[in-house]
């Protein structure tokens, strides 16, 4: 199978996302996620050096910046605050969620054929498997694990999902609503990483299974 | 535009900026009512300015609610509704200020004025509205004010209680309503009333939802639970406010939609009367048991309305027959019965609120020989039941004489027999429901007001303040006006609807009485009565007490044992049960102690609404264990929605 250079960094997104799951250190898993960051990078910055379009190499830029850099450094940030080093998961275990994600990638493949080819381009599934394997993998992130720092890493990788979407099967979406995206995806993660701080301060604690006592109680 | 719709349109605005004065200080209640009354005789005279001319005028368009700008619309229709409201506004205004006197610790004077100043602009919203975007704001408006009226003395449980009765009624009202008005909606394409016709077969299921949401308002049965708990909680001008306007505005809608807008579907209007008949009945026999004096009016005002919607359904079925004359008499009969409703129950319900003022008590079994000590209440109690019982002189009498004159017509001339047959029961039924309307009054003015006083309190009880004298007075004077003038005020009604009389053989509703001859014959009685009834020196005697010795208080008739025959005959729908207990040393011939406790059940309550209640409690606590406080979970489900809704719209596009 010879794939053009452009889809490889897509197919190496989805699995950088399925180390993610298999790991269970929250710093590797930052790291890891800044890596994803960057392959997001390169495939803008590829997707712009093929349809020479100058807008995306400004959203590329934007993502290097914020995404590569500053989410991950803030992330790091927290982790020492919060002085958590490691996250045992829930429900299923880490290999256990690996396996699943692997399976989820299989499943997305057999979806992304599916679809009908972008006007354009030759090949459309790559782009496709990569973004609905995200969101899947994502989700799979946010439901097994139990610190609330994971939750905001899973949100982070559908995310990611869904901007690969928008950019392999739509030709890039206007430039306003990809930098306003950002800009939510960047409050988000501010907003989230200071109600972590809040739980911490106010629970010694930031493990969501413990925090069902919320409820209110018939 | 004219003067009268002018009037209208300034002292509703007046109203709205008095509510937010009376939300930032403390309000005066001589100044607040002073306002009220201001306002309530600013809509009488609007009302009488409008009478027959159509008035079409909207706000300017930059203040649209949502889609449409604010239109208002006073025609014939509105503004005889406005009169009623008017009139009773101005009553409640006055008696409020003393009658708040004896309430000063139990409710928050701000709360009450600024609630009973938004309800008395809510109702007139709703009846000047000419759209159903407008009509809507009004009516929650109307609705959210009287629940907070309701629930006034907010301290009570039991206020609270039936508030939150009060409040699902109405929450199902406006869900029903709403619902109504968006069907309505995609099939017009329009909110306007004027474009709104019911005449076409798919608009049944706008129309059924309409009436619905209108009937649990207006306390029809099976939806008049919440009547008899509102009223005798809400302070008595509020209830006389609810009782005498705000469930006329549910029947005025229901003038404006399905008669002005020519309904045809012919199972929605015999259930229309079925309902109505019912209700009337159901009505009236549980206001003949009820032992609070506010219980028996709110179950009375079941029977009006019942006798109104009546006259309603059948001038829809006579229009749609093409009986004309019958859809003329019985609308007359309806809408001068709303009016004349207004008038004496809200004149009943100040005057039960006299009764407490001065009592400190409803309660029938601790009242007696009020008529002595405040006359002049007793007086206007009197006026008002005869009145209710369509005793001639006053109003209730000829619109009951239209009711029965349009019922007899139909059945000469309705064309299929089932409905003439129809007619004359309801005939029958409506001459049983009057019978006990009589009976209900007797009872409740023989153990109120006559007699001798049952507890000390009602003993040491004083005739009310002046202010709260002349609008009782005022209103009985009303009824009896209202009353003798009808020949004047009912042809006006009959042109409400358009097309000539068309009664053969032409018969006028009300007959030509030889003047002098009852002339005559009246003089000749009240000579007679005064020569021999009042001529005589009375004297006094004592009762013959079967030779146990003086008889006392309690050997008087109770409110209990004057209903307890009617009770008895009627014992398997009242679910009626008396439990006599005796006991002593020997209880054959000489006991000690008798017991006597009648039980009546509501089989409404128990057997339909409480069950219902039961399910929908467990069945939202099922639903809150979805609830679990997990996030993990939560999660999941935001995930299961989406695709679900993902799907959906894959499936159902």
């Amino acid at each position: 199978m010879n794939l053009p250079l452009a889809q490889i960094p897509l197919l190496l997104i989805a699995l950088v996302a399925i180390l993610m799951v298999g790991s269970t250190h929250l710093r590797l898993n930052i790291w890891l996620f800044s890596a994803q960051a960057l392959l997001v990078t390169m495939a803008t910055a590829l997707s712009a050096v093929q349809h020479s379009d100058s807008h995306l190499y400004i959203i590329a830029a934007l993502l290097f910046v914020l995404k590569v850099l500053a989410v991950p450094k803030f992330f790091m940030y927290i982790i020492e605050k919060v002085e958590v080093q490691r996250d045992t998961g829930t429900v299923v275990r880490a290999p256990v969620a690996m396996l699943l994600s692997i399976a989820f990638l299989w499943l997305s493949y057999i979806l992304a054929r599916q679809l009908p080819v972008p006007s354009g381009d030759t090949i459309g599934w790559p782009g496709a498997t990569a973004a609905i394997s995200l969101l899947c993998t994502g989700l799979l992130l946010m439901l097994t694990r139990r610190i609330a720092l994971s939750q905001i890493i899973g949100f982070l990788v559908m995310e990611n999902g869904i901007y690969i979407f928008g950019l392999t099967q739509t030709n890039g979406m206007p430039m306003f609503i990809e930098m306003g995206i950002l800009l939510d995806v960047l409050a988000g993660v501010m907003l989230a990483g200071l109600i972590a701080f809040r739980i911490k301060k106010n629970f010694e604690h930031i493990d969501v299974t413990m925090l069902t006592e919320l409820k209110e109680n018939l | 535009m004219s003067i009268g719709s002018m009037i209208i349109g300034a002292s509703c605005l007046t109203a709205l900026v008095l509510v937010f004065c009376c939300l930032l200080h403390k309000p005066n209640h001589r100044i607040a009512s002073l306002l009220l009354a201001s306002i309530g005789v600013l809509f009488v005279s609007g009302a009488l300015l409008c009478w027959n001319t159509v008035t079409l005028w909207h706000i300017s368009d930059w203040i649209s609610i949502g889609l449409i700008c604010p239109e208002f619309k006073v025609d014939s229709l509105a503004a005889f509704f406005l009169l009623s409201l008017g009139t009773i506004t101005t009553c409640c205004a006055v008696y409020s200020p003393a009658y708040l006197h004896h309430l000063a610790d139990k409710i928050n004077s701000r709360f009450y004025w600024s609630a009973q100043f938004a309800f008395v602009l809510g109702m007139a919203g709703v009846l000047i509205s000419a759209n159903a975007v407008v009509f809507l704001v009004a009516w929650e408006v109307m609705s959210l004010a009287s629940a907070c009226l309701v629930v006034s003395e907010f301290r009570q449980h039991r206020a609270q209680r039936a508030a939150m009765i009060y409040l699902v009624a109405t929450r199902m009202a406006t869900g029903f309503i709403s619902a109504g008005f968006l069907i309505m909606y995609s099939i017009c394409g329009d909110w306007s009333f004027d474009s709104w016709q019911f005449s076409d077969h798919h608009k049944w299921l706008a129309a059924s939802l309409l009436m619905l949401g209108l009937i649990i308002k207006a306390g029809v049965w099976p939806f008049h639970i919440w009547l008899p708990y509102a009223h005798p909680e809400a302070p008595s001008p509020v209830s006389a406010l609810m009782s005498g306007v705000m469930v006329k505005v549910s029947i005025f809608a229901l003038i404006r939609f399905f008669v002005f807008g020519h309904l045809t579907c012919a199972p929605l209007i015999y259930g229309l009367f079925a309902l109505a008949c019912i209700s009337a009945f159901w009505g009236i026999l549980f206001a003949i048991n009820q032992r609070e004096l506010k219980r028996v009016l709110a179950y009375s005002t079941v029977e009006n309305v019942g006798l109104i919607l009546v006259g309603v359904s059948l001038c829809i079925w006579a229009n749609n027959l093409g009986l004309t004359g019958i859809a003329k008499i019985a609308l007359t009969g309806a809408l001068l019965h709303s009016f004349g409703h207004g008038l004496f129950k809200s004149l009943l319900f100040l005057c039960a609120g006299s009764v407490d003022y001065a009592a400190h008590t409803r309660d029938l079994s601790l009242l007696g020989g009020l008529a002595k000590t405040m006359p002049s209440t007793g007086i206007a109690f009197i006026a008002g039941s005869s009145a209710i019982c369509a005793l001639p002189p006053f109003n209730g009498f000829a619109s009951k004489w239209c009711l029965y004159q349009g019922l007899l017509q139909s059945s000469f001339t309705m064309p299929l027999l089932i409905d003439r047959a129809i007619t004359l029961g309801a005939i029958g039924l409506l001459s049983c429901v009057g019978a006990l309307a009589i009976a209900t009054f007797a009872k409740a003015i023989a153990v109120a007001f006559l007699g001798n006083a049952r507890s000390p309190q009602s003993r040491k009880a004083k005739e009310v303040p002046l202010s709260m004298k002349v609008p009782q007075t005022f209103l009985a004077l009303c009824c009896l006006v209202a009353g003798v003038s009808s020949p004047w005020l009912a042809p006006p009604l009959m042109a409400l609807i358009p097309g000539t009389n068309g009664l053969q053989p032409p018969i006028s509703i009300f007959a030509t009485l030889p003047l002098w001859q009852v002339g005559l014959a009246l003089t000749v009685m009240i000579m007679f009565f005064y020569g021999c009834v009042l001529n005589k020196a009375p004297h006094i005697d004592r009762t013959w007490d079967c030779g146990f010795g003086s008889l006392g208080i309690k050997s008087q008739v109770t409110g209990d044992s004057f209903a307890q025959p009617i009770a008895r005959i009627f014992s398997p729908i009242l679910r009626h049960k008396l439990a006599i207990h005796i006991s002593g040393r020997e209880r054959r011939h000489f006991p000690e102690r008798i017991v006597v406790e009648p039980s009546m059940v509501s089989l409404l309550e128990t057997r339909l609404y409480r069950p219902a209640a039961n399910i929908l409690d467990r069945i939202s606590r099922m639903i809150g264990k979805l609830q679990a406080g997990s996030i993990h979970l939560y999660l999941l489900y935001v995930c299961l929605a989406l695709v679900l809704v993902v799907f959906a719209g894959i499936f159902l596009w």
